[in-house]
């Protein structure tokens, strides 16, 4: 890992997240002040399940995911943060530990904030704590939407749904043939709670119905016709 | 809907949310609040709706429904005494993202989220008091998503039983306190699947009684052996750590 100070691009960016906009200019000012840009390579670990979560994290670029390990070993994807945001904030703000694992899987930039500093500016400005917990319900509409999925949906609308949502979330590099693609396939079965079988049973259909290529690499073929198997 | 500050404060100084709050805290929250009542199978709020309120129930049951982006509706969760929802009504401008029903007639305390904001903005600590109870909120959340991700239906059903199981001479009894159709929405499969779930879960000695509304596990050790259950999540030191699982 190596840093590097906050450019104007990077300020921008964090100008954006809810968490330090809620700080006003001022303070958030202050606090960037005290940040360095965090450069983590492909296969690094930010940290793990268990660590005690003494500093939270904004991702400027890359790709990081999110892994639980069961007791017996199995690990299960929990997210893939591909977009630049707060993450860890929670867990962090409460002093508590990181439930899960993160994991660098695509060369990354992110800016680590300690706790405690980000507490004691907090602190001289109560009236905005409203607005920090405001930028937790964005966690808990992302876990309401996971168990919905989970529960009230079939695994191939699963797998339509995650495509969509990806591509949308990182459509420009999808455009670009030697720039990232879809997490691997085995990932994204772990990521949406089907086991490989089934996932493989499900991108068969997908592909009979002439919505996807799913060969070596997935690609979206009919973005209308998938969007339809999604609902 | 009556307003009796004493009363409401004596219930939420034993809430989990507020138990280490001061008793001045405790009594100016108190202060924000009221009782109300619901009868069975009514909307107490709607997703999308203005979140003008939190509510602590105090006792009955009441489902919690999510609906995606077409419009759709499914329970995602079923809650009971004790639990506080409506978080929401904290932020500015903030919408529900939930809808709850009442499944029975239903008591809680409603507390003003526009106050209660207010109240946190000056009590500083308080405030973080309930960040936490948010975080702990997603914990639980993050753990029901891995749940439905990682273990079957039997593998579900029997840690919820584990969860409220007692230790009665040398088995274990769960009492069923709601409709088997209503647990089987809190555990998300359908009432077939509970069903399934309950003959399978048999074979490992999970037995009813009393028309089912009594649960018998004759070997809880093996049974959250077979569930996947670590040794660390059933000795964490918790008041009940199967519970937590859940």
């Amino acid at each position: 890992m190596h840093s590097r100070p906050l450019s104007d691009a990077d300020r921008d960016v964090m100008s954006q997240v809810p968490l330090l906009v809620a700080l006003g200019q001022t303070r958030l000012t202050s606090l960037l002040g005290k940040c360095r840009v965090e450069c983590h390579a492909r296969g690094a670990h930010l940290f793990c399940a268990g660590d005690i979560a003494d500093r939270f994290y904004i991702l400027l670029s890359g790709h990081l995911r999110l892994v639980k390990t069961s007791p017996q070993g199995e690990e299960t994807v929990m997210n893939f943060l591909t977009e630049p945001g707060s993450f860890a904030e929670a867990v962090s703000f409460a002093g508590r530990s990181y439930p899960v694992e993160c994991q660098v899987i695509e060369d990354c930039e992110i800016v680590s904030i300690p706790r405690d500093a980000y507490l004691a500016i907090l602190r001289s400005a109560p009236d905005v704590a409203g607005s920090v917990l405001a930028g937790f319900l964005r966690w808990e509409r992302f876990f309401m939407e996971e168990i919905y999925k989970m529960r009230h949906t079939r695994p191939i609308q699963r797998i339509a749904s995650f495509l969509i949502d990806f591509e949308d979330r990182n459509g420009e590099k999808l455009d670009d043939p030697n720039g990232t693609n879809f997490p691997e396939k085995r990932q994204i079965a772990s990521r949406i709670g089907i086991t490989p079988e089934t996932f493989s049973r499900s991108l068969r259909k997908l592909e009979a119905a002439g919505a996807i290529a799913s060969g070596p690499k997935l690609q979206i073929i009919d973005r209308a016709a998938l969007l339809e198997l999604a609902r | 809907m009556t307003k009796d500050i004493e009363r409401i404060s004596g219930v939420l100084r034993f809430a989990r949310y507020f138990r280490t709050w001061p008793q001045e805290d405790i009594l100016e929250l108190a202060s924000l609040c009221e009782w109300v009542r619901f009868e069975a199978d009514t909307m107490m709020i709607r997703a999308d709706e203005p979140a003008e309120a939190l509510y602590l129930i105090v006792n009955g049951h009441v489902e919690l429904s999510y609906k995606d982006g077409e419009g759709k509706n499914g329970v995602i969760d079923l809650l009971g005494d004790g639990q506080l929802v409506g978080e929401c009504a904290l932020a500015p401008d903030g919408h529900y993202a939930v809808s709850l029903k009442t499944l029975e007639a239903t008591t809680a305390i409603r507390i003003d989220g526009l106050l209660f904001s207010k109240f946190l903005s000056a009590h500083f600590d308080r405030a973080l008091t309930m960040m936490s109870v948010m975080t702990e909120r997603l914990c639980q959340m993050l753990r029901q998503t891995e749940e439905l991700k990682c273990r079957s239906a039997a593998q579900r059903l029997g840690i919820y039983l584990l969860a409220d199981a007692v230790p009665i001479d040398d088995v274990h009894e769960t009492p069923l306190t709601i409709e088997k159709s209503a647990l089987a929405r809190k555990l998300g499969m359908t009432s077939e699947t509970f069903s399934r779930a309950l003959k399978k879960l048999s074979e490992l000695g999970v037995t009813q009684h009393s028309n089912g509304r009594i649960i018998r596990i004759s070997d809880a050790e093996m049974l959250a052996d077979w569930c996947g259950l670590s040794d660390s999540e059933r000795k964490e030191g918790q008041e009940n750590a199967f519970q937590a699982v859940i």
